[in-house]
């Protein structure tokens, strides 16, 4: 007990001491700090703000700010070889060598994507949720499974299209097989139109009926956004416009088209033009339906402007010296094009479109 | 204490609860019996197991097992959710005349769940709620100009809504049916492509084809990396979303809206722009290729997120800040008590939408792995198609998509409302 005492007395001094010992060395440290004026660092907001702000920040410099300085940079260097970051000068030759033929293929598959398949989807999409607007019972229901496509893996659901596209054991096929036998198929037959299997996606398949294939999955999976956003949109527009046109006796077309419509035309306007951009970038659904070839096995190209981007890189094309620069040239391209629509769409924020 | 109707729920929830972990338990039992069959079989073997002292048992026997199991499932794992919502109104017995209606409803589905003890219990429950809560009537004057044929019209109207509604929902339901039963067809049956299989009988839902995904294309491989990233991403992305969105809501340092506003601007770029130079970074300066690095640490960050968090620590009340100080809170103490329990529910939908786009991703991994490393996106797209041939097996690519999308599902139908509320925020998928 007695020994167990004084050793417990010992420990404690030591403890004391210790204590001692540590705050002597860290007044020394402060002293020393405040004498060269760098102490008052550790006691400014603008250290501590830069301390939380550091993990996010260091990272977003290294993987999103510098790289956009050094694209702008790249797709002007000539012969870059990226293992030991040589170039013989500068030239304006990437940009000319990246619009070949082809190039110009991506930039037509690209428009049509973008410019068929958005505002086809943006119509459908209003009139599904001016729809599920005037529904009460099951509308969480019907809003959950309309929203499952954007939660689901771009690849596997197109694959899946990919099936049911098959010549042999497609879904449309068996459909189009069994229309064109009942009297539906005899009606069209009288205007010289036969419904039978089609050729969608493989050897066979013409640039028409790849870019239809292509274009109903585009506008499949973006139909859930845009309900979404529509539906949200519609819920806030106020109910006495509605009270005050039925009041009137105004027919449903009609209140469609001057009220709904009008007033939510900013919302229309802010879905097309970041649907636009999402289209410009369209690259995964081709992958999903044609493979990373891009390509029909009968050789239709389909592939848009993100594949040019992206062949240049993949594959140990990325080796080579200049094909970086070239990508960097188109994907600076790519950016030109997105950004006059990010412009119109500031410009269309600031004017608010209404009636 | 207790009165009667909590005690029915706590039984019909014990019951659903065992009947759920029994058919999981038997399920995953005949699921390490099957057999794997041999590479390039051409034609279905009709194989037969021993199992608990049956002898010869035919597949069909088991793959009826299997269905029954899963179909259980099914069924009861939202009642089971929906029970245990409800037990919580039974207890303060807040409950209304609807409760009573859903219940029998919910019996009458337990039915077919085989549950034949939930089912009586909870038309028991709902019968007891209905007579409690017996039905209120109001009796509406009929005005001049609600006439019958306005009624009948208004009634057609809503007819056609729910039936365009319903075309559209088939629309969307039928790439995932198409999906689930193609992954459950045997090759006898995919290959009969002559008619048109629109269901399966339970005897040839061929369960054996997602263990054959799993195994033979080292489908379980992937699963395994696209979890590993998905985890690391999702901590690292909260955790520096936290701080940066703390730093640029409550510090007051010069400089502050200058960085914020230049991490703004760089959302509007297009990430193609980027991904060419990260791609020199990651291969040649920091030497990641074909390393879990390299899919991990560009993607802990993301300035959405910090915008987004940001928009919902401004809304708690500076005043709050300031009684911590007084009190001699520090800033990292107050932002671990006070801030995070705040901003829960924006966390919950930046964990959900972090993880989702990892579980989606398929550029990137593409560009900076190989084989070993790939994800799950690229494993589906070039795993099942024949290099020599190209030829796809269409039924173990469905199996396999099968698997990477049910999980999303799950998840998506219990946190709908996290996820709609991020996604409403942030644009396009891209």
């Amino acid at each position: 007990m007695n020994k167990f005492s004084t050793f417990k007395t010992k420990f404690n001094d030591l403890r004391w001491r210790m204590r001692n010992y540590k705050n002597d060395v860290k007044s020394l440290i402060t002293n020393f700090f405040d004498k060269i004026y760098i102490g008052r660092i550790f006691k400014l907001n603008f250290f501590k703000g830069m301390l939380y702000l550091s993990p996010a920040l260091i990272l977003i410099l290294i993987f999103t700010l510098y790289p956009i300085i050094n694209s702008l940079l790249m797709a002007f260097y000539e012969n870059y070889t990226p293992v030991d970051g040589m170039i013989d000068g500068f030239t304006l030759d990437n940009f000319k060598s990246v619009l070949k033929p082809g190039f110009l293929v991506a930039i037509k598959n690209t428009a049509l994507i973008v410019f068929v398949s958005v505002p086809i989807s943006v119509i459908i999409s209003l009139f599904i949720s001016v729809m599920l607007n005037s529904v009460k019972f099951l509308k969480s229901f019907f809003q959950t499974i309309f929203f499952l496509p954007y939660v689901t893996n771009t690849i596997a659901i197109g694959l899946v299209f990919s099936l049911m596209f098959d010549f042999d054991y497609g879904l449309i096929n068996s459909i189009l097989e069994f229309v064109g036998n009942t009297f539906v198929g005899d009606f069209f037959d009288l205007f010289g139109v036969t419904i039978s299997p089609l050729h969608w996606k493989d050897s066979q398949a013409t640039y028409a009926t790849a870019m239809t294939t292509l274009l109903i999955y585009t506008i499949w999976g973006s139909l859930a956004f845009k309900i979404m956003v529509f539906t949200a949109g519609l819920q806030n527009i106020d109910k006495q416009y509605y009270d005050a046109a039925k009041v009137d006796g105004t027919s449903k077309w009609r209140i469609f088209t001057k009220i709904t419509v009008p007033l939510l035309s900013p919302m229309i306007a802010y879905i097309t033009i970041t649907s636009f951009i999402g289209a410009f970038k369209s690259y995964t659904t081709v992958v999903a339906l044609f493979g990373e070839t891009g390509r029909t096995a009968g050789s239709v190209d389909l592939r848009t402007i993100v594949f040019y981007i992206y062949g240049y890189i993949m594959n140990g094309n990325a080796l080579n010296p200049g094909e970086l620069s070239r990508g960097a040239a188109a994907s600076l391209m790519l950016f030109g094009i997105i950004l006059v629509f990010t412009v119109i769409q500031m410009y269309v924020n600031k004017k608010r479109v209404h009636y | 204490m207790k009165n009667k109707l909590t005690i029915y729920s706590i039984i019909t929830i014990f019951s659903e609860l065992v009947w759920i972990i029994g058919s999981l338990l038997t399920f995953y039992y005949f699921y390490r019996l099957l057999d794997v069959p041999e590479e390039d079989q051409i034609f279905d073997v009709i194989r037969s197991y021993d199992f608990l002292g049956f002898k010869n048992v035919p597949e069909t026997t088991l793959n009826i097992i299997m269905s029954t199991c899963v179909l259980i499932l099914l069924i009861s794992t939202p009642l089971l959710v929906m029970n245990y919502k409800n037990h919580h109104t039974l207890k303060n017995e807040t409950y209304e005349r609807e409760t009573g209606i859903y219940l029998i409803i919910a019996g009458i589905l337990s039915i077919f769940s085989l549950n034949i003890f939930a089912t009586v219990v909870c038309i028991l429950t709902g019968i007891t709620i209905m007579i409690k809560k017996p039905r209120v009537k109001i009796k509406f004057v009929e005005t001049e100009f609600e006439k019958k044929d306005i009624k009948i019209k208004s009634f057609v109207n809503t007819l056609l809504l729910f039936f365009f509604l319903s075309i559209v929902a088939i629309i969307v339901i039928v790439p995932f049916y198409w999906m689930i039963l193609t992954s459950l067809m045997s090759k006898s049956n995919f290959s009969d492509y002559t008619d048109m299989n629109l269901y399966l009988p339970f005897s040839d839902m061929y369960w054996i084809n997602f263990k054959e995904a799993l195994t033979k294309a080292d489908f379980g491989l992937y699963i395994k990396n696209t979890l590993i990233v998905a985890f690391t991403t999702t901590i690292g992305t909260v955790f520096t979303t936290i701080l940066a969105a703390f730093a640029f809501s409550r510090l007051e340092f010069k400089g502050r809206e200058m960085i914020f506003t230049t991490l703004l601007m760089t959302m509007m770029v297009p990430g193609e722009l980027y991904v060419i130079t990260n791609f020199v970074t990651i291969s040649n300066t920091f030497h990641w290729y074909n390393t879990f690095e390299a899919l991990i640490v560009p993607f802990i960050t993301d300035v959405f997120y910090i915008f987004f968090l940001r928009q919902t620590f401004k809304q708690i009340p500076d005043s709050l800040y300031k009684a911590a100080k007084v009190d001699g809170c520090s800033d990292l103490k107050f932002l671990m008590r006070v801030m995070i329990p705040i901003a829960m529910p924006t966390l919950i939908t930046i964990t959900i939408l972090n993880a989702l786009g990892t579980w989606n991703a398929y550029v990137w991994p593409r560009l900076v792995t190989e084989s070993d490393h790939y994800l799950v996106s690229i494993a589906l797209r070039t795993s099942f198609t024949n290099s020599a041939t190209q030829m796809t097996d269409y039924r173990l690519q469905m199996a396999a998509a099968t698997i990477i999308t049910v999980p999303i599902l799950i998840v998506f139908l219990f946190a709908r409302k996290y996820i709609m509320r991020g996604v409403g925020r942030s644009g396009t998928k891209g």
